[in-house]
């Protein structure tokens, strides 16, 4: 199992669900892992072309990544990218 | 109790205007870009710069729930027109649907209140798609409004389409709408698409009477879009430009915010004034009283308005101020409150 961390932004489709654990060998897996725990998620975190969304970061075990095919770890974390530019 | 639905760039806000109690922002931090009612549940078309678009649900307005499944293209990333749902700008209902209409342009139907989504290919894959292209609010279907068999759907900047079968098949419908930017003498030959329309209503006793909000005016047709006339005087606005138009239900009076110019869209001389016409568009004029003499320079977005069947009719601008009025228009007040800036508005 991995442990999954997710952005408090995403608390209204989540139901604030911050942590929790999915199976999954990559990140596509995890992801898909998390739509099976939170349906719905997966569209938030992935755009329709399948790439992880511009404005977040994935952290696979405190290393960033935005290759969904990267193999994990222990913990996977997906932060908000510090975007700024707008108030 | 009529409750104000107000969307905002940071969350949604639920407004009582009889007492200014305001709800805690929902969604905070999500832009709120449309409202909707279907069934027994309240709808709000929500956006993230971070986590892209998504419907929720409430049939109480305490509890929110997001739906898993909102209208997607669900194209093959590879695909060379490969598109993908950024927003949802509008939902509509009629008897038998719920339709949303979205950015990047498309139009989507639900048979269950909005849990799911499917959309119309005799839209989404209209032949003339390859040519649509963006205003500068995004290349999105921002209005849908139905009428039995007859759809019409208002893209910018596209223009206005129009089915009789359901929404099997749109033709475009502009017909008399100059070209954005261009003299009438100086075009050559019309082009299909390249209409922005900012808004559209329809006369719900009858398809065929339209009203239109576009870049170039304000326009009315009799024949259910097949053509328009100009329906403008009275407005201060160069060319009549704006993005408002709405329509009272109890009187058909009709309203608008009208802007400077495309290249100021500002309200003339810092007046800001919602105008009325009391003719079906043959004239306009301030409508009533209550309206600031301080220069207030700010201006209504095209999803920003509501009105009732009872005489209310709500607006709120960019820089976060809510008017009402309960009256079809005789006064208005603006309801206390400073919000986000404002791109929805629902009277629930």
């Amino acid at each position: 199992m991995v442990t999954v961390r997710l952005p408090a932004g995403l608390d209204p489709f989540t139901g604030a669900t911050r942590e929790l654990e999915v199976d999954g060998a990559d990140v596509a897996e995890v992801v898909a892992g998390l739509e099976r725990a939170l349906p719905g998620v997966a569209g938030h975190l992935v755009d329709g072309g399948g790439r992880l969304r511009a404005h977040l970061l994935c952290l696979v075990d405190g290393t960033a990544t935005r290759d969904l095919a990267t193999p994990v770890g222990d913990e996977v974390a997906f932060l908000t990218a510090v975007s700024g530019g707008a108030a | 109790m009529t409750t104000i639905a107000i969307g905002t760039e940071k969350g949604g806000f639920l407004l009582d205007p009889d007492d200014g109690e305001v709800s805690e922002p929902l969604f905070p931090g999500w832009k709120v870009t449309a409202f909707g009612r279907s069934g027994e549940h309240y709808l709000a078309g929500v956006a993230s710069n971070w986590f892209g678009p998504g419907i929720q649900r409430s049939t109480d307005l305490q509890e929110w729930t997001a739906t898993d499944a909102p209208p997607s293209y669900g194209d093959d990333p590879e695909a060379e027109d490969a598109r993908e749902v950024k927003a949802v700008w509008t939902f509509h209902r009629d008897d038998e649907w719920l339709w949303a209409g979205v950015e990047e342009a498309g139009l989507f139907r639900s048979a269950d209140d909005g849990a799911t989504w499917e959309g119309l290919d005799g839209f989404n894959a209209h032949r003339t798609r390859a040519d649509w292209g963006p205003g500068l609010g995004g290349l999105c279907t921002h209005r849908v409004l139905t009428h039995g068999d007859r759809v019409y759907a208002a893209a910018s900047a596209v223009g206005v389409f129009r089915s009789d079968d359901g929404g099997a098949t749109f033709d475009l419908v502009n017909d008399g709408i100059p070209v954005a930017g261009m003299p009438a003498d100086e075009v050559d030959e019309r082009p299909e698409t390249g209409y922005c329309v900012h808004n559209l209503r329809m006369d719900p006793a009858d398809p065929d009477r339209l009203y239109r909000q576009d870049h170039m005016g304000v326009f009315r047709s009799d024949d259910g879009g097949h053509s328009w006339q100009r329906r403008q005087d009275g407005l201060p606005a160069e060319m009549g430009f704006g993005f408002v138009m709405a329509r009272e239900g109890s009187t058909g009076r009709l309203f608008t915010q009208p802007l400077h110019s495309d290249g100021q869209r500002l309200p003339v001389d810092g007046a800001f004034r919602v105008y009325r016409s009391d003719d079906q568009g043959a004239s306009w004029a301030v409508s009533g009283t209550g309206w600031s003499d301080a220069p207030t320079h700010t201006l209504v977005l095209r999803g920003a308005v509501d009105a009732d069947d009872d005489g209310r009719v709500a607006v709120g601008t960019t820089s976060g101020a809510v008017w009402l009025t309960e009256d079809a228009g005789d006064s208005w007040r603006q309801v206390p409150g400073t919000f986000p800036r404002i791109g929805a508005v629902a009277l629930w």
